[in-house]
């Protein structure tokens, strides 16, 4: 009977550089469909679409892909179909021509076969050894003994490797558009888990190695449990996904057992009696082998739950354990300032799960700030919010706060419950940028607005990103929310649901066809008018723009520095033209302009 | 949802305008159309405020049709004979009125002893009562002659612009306006319809008398006395003639470059063959560019949109009367001044607020007065703005795909299309031409592809990636050339200044530039006891742009020709904006026809639907070749033009091609044949035709070549060859013969050696016409030489001069006796004489015209007939507002 792999799930998404590799390597086989003026992709590979078609000749491997994906989409429009139904990622025609027009798009169709035969060849071409590259990297993400590399030793075994530099770059970027960050709770517990698997282990035969005997995974709630079947066979350990926002608990996990992934052990938290009662339920009959609904006392900390379990099985104390706990309850300063760290590195664009396992090794050692500091992630962070401060007047632009009152719910015992969404207009961080991807913003927005708790990443109206500021936040099933918003299929993504309000078919197009800076405003409305019917809720509207005119130094420099231009240029003709004398102004423009005095006429 | 219910609302009274002009339908069903509509529209507006939309097609429907409806109504109210009681005060036998009032408009010099002024009649002298007395405000045309030499010097001052805003009496003379004789005369009866004149007076210059000024300390006042300031600022800082430029861009103070020149040509001359004319003189775009600067001023100085916007709109208005408040100057005003304060209060963007603007101002400006659609201000500035919000994006989507060898091939098209026309206009007005320049395109495009294809390396090179302002410049002066210069040059002047095509890329920003260190200029003045030497540097640098600006227009209009365009008719108008948006707009189709032919080709995947396109280009190339070599002349068309004494003739061949025959005759009306020319599509005089050569003559042929029909050849009879010792130096080819063949069917023929300044004889097709220059010939015998040489029979037409003298009337009834002509043209025609040749029974057989009661003759000669067609028929079918149109 095989090794059965622990997966800790973690609540989030996000992409294994292994992953992401896969992605690239399989990318030429990637599907695409052309009606009526519009690429369509397939959802999963939005992300990756996004990415690749960012902006045209970024890097030379970029540009191989880009070479591949328009000979792909120039092929695809050779067989127009009728348009497709469900949730596709949609690509315009028009931008393709905008963006990529240099790559060479045809309008005649033997013209345009030539060139997609001609940008596939070529691509193709191109990428061979790239592909060649990709396939020798693979066995070096795992050890001799076929263990998968942590994230943090594959950046150290490729980040700074010259031959494969490009490739990891891409990969790292592609990485952090399907990460969606987590908690501190979340990768706390996560950690905590890890630790006593590990420490448990060591007491008896086997010790458990990353990548070989456990691994992480993430879930988003209302994504179901059923995708983790591609670890089978499995023990699932959970700790901070609350039983009533998995959509079918026990489809999902009777699924799950028949295809050999078990859940080992589902700690809850904040539990209401009916969800206690599923879970116990669930126990009895043996798809949840152990959980600590039983428990006297139930934390509403994932963590703490985790720790408790850790206590009863006599692996706690210890040092690093008990500085953790004290920071997710913000014991004190000192707590509060390391806890407003870790949040800001897990939202960061680090890796999240080479987060969990910095907090996992620090457990034992209590050395976790000293890591954090050494990994220069600081830094990175700095240079981020660096960037975001250069754009703040981009941020600010356009930045509504929905607030809205719900009577009680299942959720929290039927008290009423107030929570609020932030509405933003995508930023375009201007020529010469690096683009900012949803996760970016998401990790602007809330540091500067951290009693927001949702995020609706608003391209036009064309699409709507959702993310969670507030990690803790549960209230929204974004599933559900974006099918209600935009056409039917759409919030079906993991990493950042997205919907298409201009596809809904109640969509007010003659009032607001084309959503601007200027009128996003009415957009707003709009959507607190859908958002108020869906959720039975009254919704206020708080505008929180903010006008800030990073370049009005620049501009009051460029009129002086007009001004004086033409002042020095007008002196240096005033001393060197012999066509510009007063004498001769004077006596040319004798005969201009001499008004004479109006008589009566009489 | 604004803009769009508004837009369409004020497309819809354009419409109803138009329709109203062309058709005849009853006026019930406009009112029926209004009453149903109204509570449709209103009941959609409460839809749309509540967020409940209707199908589009069902407000875009209800919302054109009210706007139709009223603009159909409106405009049959205007045509209503004006109420006023003006005419109760004029003295029956004198038709003599003293009034008083305010002048509203600049004065327009229409030569150097006549000018005109519009005054908003207040008071009005009782004969009866003799008292000044109160009227309701009527707009009156004053025609002024200068008939006093004592007070020249009134004269001129009634001629300046600073006369607007005065407030004058005047003793004058009831005028009855009179429709014109000739093509290109001023019709004033449209002139006094369009503007809500009513009534036309003339006086000398000494029946003025000045009364004050009304706005001293008015916002006008405060403008004027500003205008003063700017002006004597660029008079001590700029040296004329670029003092006059300047004044004349930023203040539009026209008559400040009568005269000026610049190596020798007139300023004026060198703006209108190089288009800067109608980019700063008559579009109002100044404005925009003005509001533009502005806005970013003030915006660089911290302020947000919705606090800047009154500052910027006050600062237009003060502008606008600066540079003498003219009807472009107004209305780009106010779709201006409209469009900011919807960008800055109503959160619309850029585009929709300035099709807001335009419809606003288009409501209001056509509510107040109808006529003023078919006005060249009108025309101009809303032409302008709306070419450059609706036109400008698919242009520079469409530039935007110029890779590659499509770039430089679109690029060196571009340049032969300008060199084309720069020999001849006829290659872009000629059906088979056109065709063959749209098939050149076509393989061009198909050549450039294929070498993309063949060399991908040069897709890197394209118009997206140039930098934006040069992006935007080009295509805004490529919009600005296809929306507005074409079209409208076509439609106006008939000159179409072809160096704009090349220069207007870089006059545009040396414009924008005058304007902004003018103003600069102009403000520094204003600082008191140092202003003139702050200014002076700034002052410098305006002259340094000006001069430059004057090089540009000077070396483009030189090097390339203003060819003539032909008078465009209203459907080629407005077949040409249609065919223009749909190309332009043809991209929204192209998934759809991508769709249908990508289904062909993949059913039908054969050598021969891929040789198609290249067969198909080849085809539209041979084509128009093929109609060229076989085709004959079908048609000609001759005008015969109203003149006191005797008729200038123009022939016009179906290609554009123009012949002239000038009688015996001190001077010609050369704005009657040119308009005349262009008005039947003749784009070229290749010959002109005269017996006899005078310097006057002479001088107005040179006038003709200023209005770009400059003739290449001059036919004198064949006996002056011997008596001219020294051929006339005109700079035209002078040839001396007795006949000559215009074309292959018009001969001309001078009459014979003796007569030849008496009469003459054309052939076209097989129809002989006679043009009597003369009867004063003695009495005319029946053996006489004249008549022996006259070739009377078979003639078709028979012209006569107007007939004076007893004399003159007995030869003409010889004349007649003698022909069998079945028409007859008397020049002129008021005299006792000629009159009474219409009651000889001899000529009572025949059709006759006198061209003082018809107008000038159109005739329309095709192998089988020749067809008769007057001015005053051609503007009675085209109605009162198509006379005007057509102007």
């Amino acid at each position: 009977m095989p090794l059965k792999k622990r997966v800790i799930i973690i609540h989030g998404s996000g992409l294994l550089f292994s992953e992401a590799l896969d992605r690239l390597i399989r990318f030429p086989d990637i599907q695409v469909l052309y009606s009526h003026g519009t690429y369509y992709f397939k959802s999963v590979d939005r992300l990756i679409i996004r990415r690749l078609l960012a902006h045209p000749r970024e890097s030379r491997i970029i540009t191989t892909y880009q070479k591949l994906l328009i000979a792909r989409m120039l092929q695809a429009s050779l067989s127009p179909v009728s348009t497709p139904r469900g949730a596709f990622y949609e690509y315009n025609e028009d931008d393709l021509h905008y963006l990529f027009g240099s790559f060479g798009l045809p309008f005649s169709y033997f013209e345009r076969r030539y060139r997609a035969e001609l940008l596939h060849q070529r691509a193709e071409r191109e990428l061979k050894r790239t592909l060649q590259k990709m396939d020798q990297l693979i066995p070096g993400l795992r050890t001799s003994n076929g263990i998968l590399l942590h994230e943090d030793e594959i950046r150290k075994k490729f980040g700074n490797n010259p031959e494969y530099s490009d490739i990891y770059t891409l990969i790292k970027s592609i990485q952090l558009r399907y990460e969606s960050g987590t908690s501190v709770d979340s990768a706390v517990a996560a950690a905590f888990t890890t630790y006593r698997l590990i420490e448990s282990h060591d007491r008896g035969e086997e010790t458990l190695q990353y990548g070989k005997s456990y691994v992480y995974d993430f879930v988003e709630y209302y994504e179901g449990l059923c995708s983790l079947e591609k670890h089978s066979p499995a023990y699932l350990y959970i700790n901070n996904i609350p039983p009533c926002a998995i959509p079918e608990l026990e489809k999902d996990l009777h699924y799950l057992k028949s295809k050999g992934v078990t859940l080992k052990e589902y700690l809850v938290n904040n539990c209401s009696d009916e969800e206690s009662s599923l879970v116990s339920r669930l126990h009895r009959d043996g798809l949840i082998k152990k959980t600590n609904i039983t428990d006297s006392e139930i934390s509403s900390f994932a963590s703490e739950n985790s720790a408790r379990m850790a206590v009863s099985e006599g692996i706690f104390p210890v040092p690093g354990a008990n500085t953790l706990l004290s920071l997710i309850n913000k014991d004190n300063q000192t707590s509060i300032t390391e806890y407003n760290l870790l949040q800001d590195v897990l939202c960061s664009p680090i890796p999240v799960i080479e987060v969990v396992e910095t907090i996992f090794k620090s457990i034992k050692t209590d050395n976790l700030f000293r890591s954090v500091r050494g990994k220069k992630w600081l830094q990175e962070i700095q240079r981020l919010n660096d960037f975001h401060a250069s754009i703040e007047d981009k941020f600010l632009k356009s930045v509504y706060q929905l607030f809205f009152r719900s009577e009680g719910s299942s959720l929290d015992g039927g008290q009423d419950e107030e929570f609020n969404i932030l509405v933003v207009q995508a930023v375009k961080p201007g020529k010469g940028r690096p683009h900012l991807t949803v996760g970016e913003a998401a990790y602007y927005y809330k540091r500067k607005f951290p009693d927001a708790q949702y995020l609706f990443y608003c391209i036009g109206s064309r699409l709507l990103f959702f993310k969670r500021l507030r990690l803790d936040s549960d209230w929204l099933n974004p599933y559900e929310l974006m099918s209600q918003i935009g056409a039917p299929g759409d919030g079906s993504e993991i990493a950042s649901p997205t919907a298409r309000p201009a596809e809904n078919l109640n969509y007010p197009r003659q009032i607001i066809g084309n959503v601007g800076s200027l009128n996003f405003s009415r957009f707003v409305l709009y959507l607190s008018f859908i958002l108020q019917s869906v959720l039975s809720s009254s919704a206020v509207i708080k505008n929180r723009s903010e006008y800030i005119d990073v370049l009005q130094k620049q501009r009051i420099m460029k009129i002086v520095l007009f001004l004086l231009l033409c002042f020095i240029m007008g002196l240096s003709i005033l001393f060197t033209n012999d066509d510009y004398r007063l004498d001769i102004i004077e006596k040319t423009n004798s005969n201009f302009y001499n008004p004479t005095t109006i008589s009566t006429g009489e | 949802m604004i803009y769009k219910n508004i837009s369409i609302a004020a497309t819809g009274l354009l419409a109803g305008i138009v329709l109203y002009v062309l058709t005849a339908i009853p006026l019930l069903y406009a009112l029926l159309a209004f009453c149903l509509m109204l509570p449709a529209c209103a009941f959609i507006i409460y839809r749309d405020l509540k967020w409940k939309e209707l199908p589009v097609i069902i407000s875009f429907l209800s919302l054109f049709i009210l706007g139709m409806s009223v603009g159909y109504m409106r405009l049959h109210y205007a045509m209503l004979p004006s109420q006023t009681d003006l005419f109760s005060y004029i003295d029956a036998k004198s038709k003599q009125i003293s009034v008083e009032g305010v002048v509203v408009n600049d004065p327009v010099l229409r030569t150097n002893v006549e000018t005109e002024l519009l005054l908003s009649v207040k008071k009005v002298f009782d004969l009866k009562t003799d008292n000044w007395v109160k009227v309701n405000p009527v707009t009156v045309l004053v025609k002024i002659d200068k008939t006093d030499t004592a007070v020249s010097t009134f004269f001129e001052t009634l001629s300046d612009t600073e006369i607007s805003g005065m407030s004058l009496q005047i003793a004058a003379v009831f005028v009855l306006a009179e429709p014109p004789l000739n093509p290109g005369e001023f019709d004033y009866l449209n002139y006094m319809q369009r503007n809500n004149i009513s009534a036309f007076f003339g006086c000398g210059s000494s029946d003025v008398r000045f009364i004050g000024r009304n706005d001293y300390w008015s916002f006008s006042g405060v403008a004027s006395i500003l205008k003063d300031s700017f002006i004597q600022t660029f008079r001590r800082t700029i040296p004329s003639p670029e003092s006059r430029m300047v004044s004349s861009v930023l203040l539009g103070t026209r008559r400040s470059l009568d005269n000026a020149e610049y190596n020798g040509r007139k300023i004026q001359d060198i703006f209108t063959y190089s288009g800067v004319t109608t980019f700063i003189n008559s579009s109002g775009l100044h404005i925009v560019i003005l509001s533009l600067l502005l806005y970013t001023l003030f915006f660089a100085l911290g302020f947000k949109t919705e606090h800047l916007a009154p500052g910027i709109i006050t600062l237009l208005l003060l502008f606008t009367l600066l540079s003498g408040a003219r009807p472009s100057t107004l209305q780009a005003f106010m779709v201006t001044a409209i469009a900011i304060a919807v960008f800055s209060y109503l959160d619309y963007n850029i585009r929709k607020s300035a099709i807001i603007g335009l419809s606003v101002t288009a409501i209001t400006l056509l509510l107040y007065n109808p006529f003023i659609l078919f006005s060249y201000s009108f025309m101009l500035t809303f032409g302008s703005v709306f070419i450059l919000v609706a036109v400008t994006p698919p242009v520079m989507r469409w530039l935007n795909m110029l890779h590659g060898f499509t770039l430089i091939f679109f690029t060196l098209y571009y340049g032969l299309l300008v060199f084309v026309l720069n020999i001849d206009a006829q290659f872009f007005i000629q059906k088979d031409y056109l065709i063959l320049v749209f098939g050149l395109a076509w393989i061009i495009i198909r050549i450039s592809r294929l070498l993309n294809n063949r060399f991908p390396v040069m897709w890197s090179i394209s118009f997206s990636s140039f930098p934006t302002p040069i992006k935007a410049l080009i295509a805004f002066s490529f919009v600005f050339q296809i929306g507005i210069q074409i079209p409208l040059s076509a439609w106006y002047t008939g000159l179409f200044p072809t160096s704009s095509l090349i220069t207007l890329v870089v006059t545009i920003p040396v414009i924008g530039m005058v304007l902004i260190i003018g103003t600069i200029t102009g403000v520094a003045g204003l600082i008191p006891v140092i202003g003139h030497w702050v200014a002076l540097p700034f002052g410098a640098s305006t002259y340094l742009f000006s001069r430059l600006l004057l090089i540009i227009a000077d070396t483009g209009s030189t090097i390339l020709q203003s060819p003539t365009l032909p008078k465009p008719d209203l459907v080629w108008i407005a077949g040409y904006y249609s065919l223009l948006f749909i190309l332009l707009y043809s991209f929204l189709t192209l998934p759809y026809i991508k769709a249908i032919f990508f289904r062909i080709n993949n059913r039908l995947n054969t050598l021969i639907i891929r040789a198609l396109p290249v067969f198909a280009g080849a085809a539209i190339i041979v084509t128009p070749m093929l109609i060229n070599v076989t085709r004959s002349e079908k048609e000609l068309t001759m005008i015969l033009y109203h003149a006191d004494k005797r008729s200038p003739v123009s022939i016009i061949t179906e290609k554009g091609e123009a012949g002239l025959v000038i009688p015996p005759t001190e001077s010609f009306n050369t704005n009657a044949i040119s308009t005349g020319l262009r008005s039947e599509q003749g784009t070229a005089i290749s010959t002109v035709f005269t017996s006899q050569v005078n310097s006057q003559v002479l001088s107005d042929i040179q006038t003709l070549a200023k209005t770009g029909f400059k003739p290449s050849l001059l036919l004198l009879p064949k006996h002056l060859s011997e008596e001219v010792q020294n051929e006339p130096d005109n700079g035209i080819a002078t040839a001396y013969v007795s006949f000559y063949n215009f074309s292959p069917m018009t001969k001309m023929s001078f009459a014979p050696r003796g007569d030849e300044e008496n009469f003459m004889h054309l052939q076209i097709f097989d129809h002989k016409i006679m043009l009597v220059h003369t009867l004063e010939t003695g009495e005319m015998s029946d053996d006489s030489a004249f008549l022996a040489s006259a070739e009377l029979s078979d003639l078709s037409l028979l012209v006569l001069p107007e007939i004076e003298t007893a004399e003159e009337f007995e030869n003409a009834r010889k004349l007649i006796a003698r022909t069998d002509a079945s028409s007859l043209v008397i020049t002129n025609g008021q005299s006792k004489y000629s009159i009474a040749l219409l009651n000889d029974p001899s000529v009572q057989k025949m059709s006759t015209y006198l061209t003082s009661r018809s107008g000038a003759l159109f005739c329309n000669i095709s192998e089988n007939s020749l067809k008769i067609d007057t001015l005053f028929n051609i503007r009675k079918r085209k109605e009162v507002i198509i006379r005007s149109f057509l102007q």
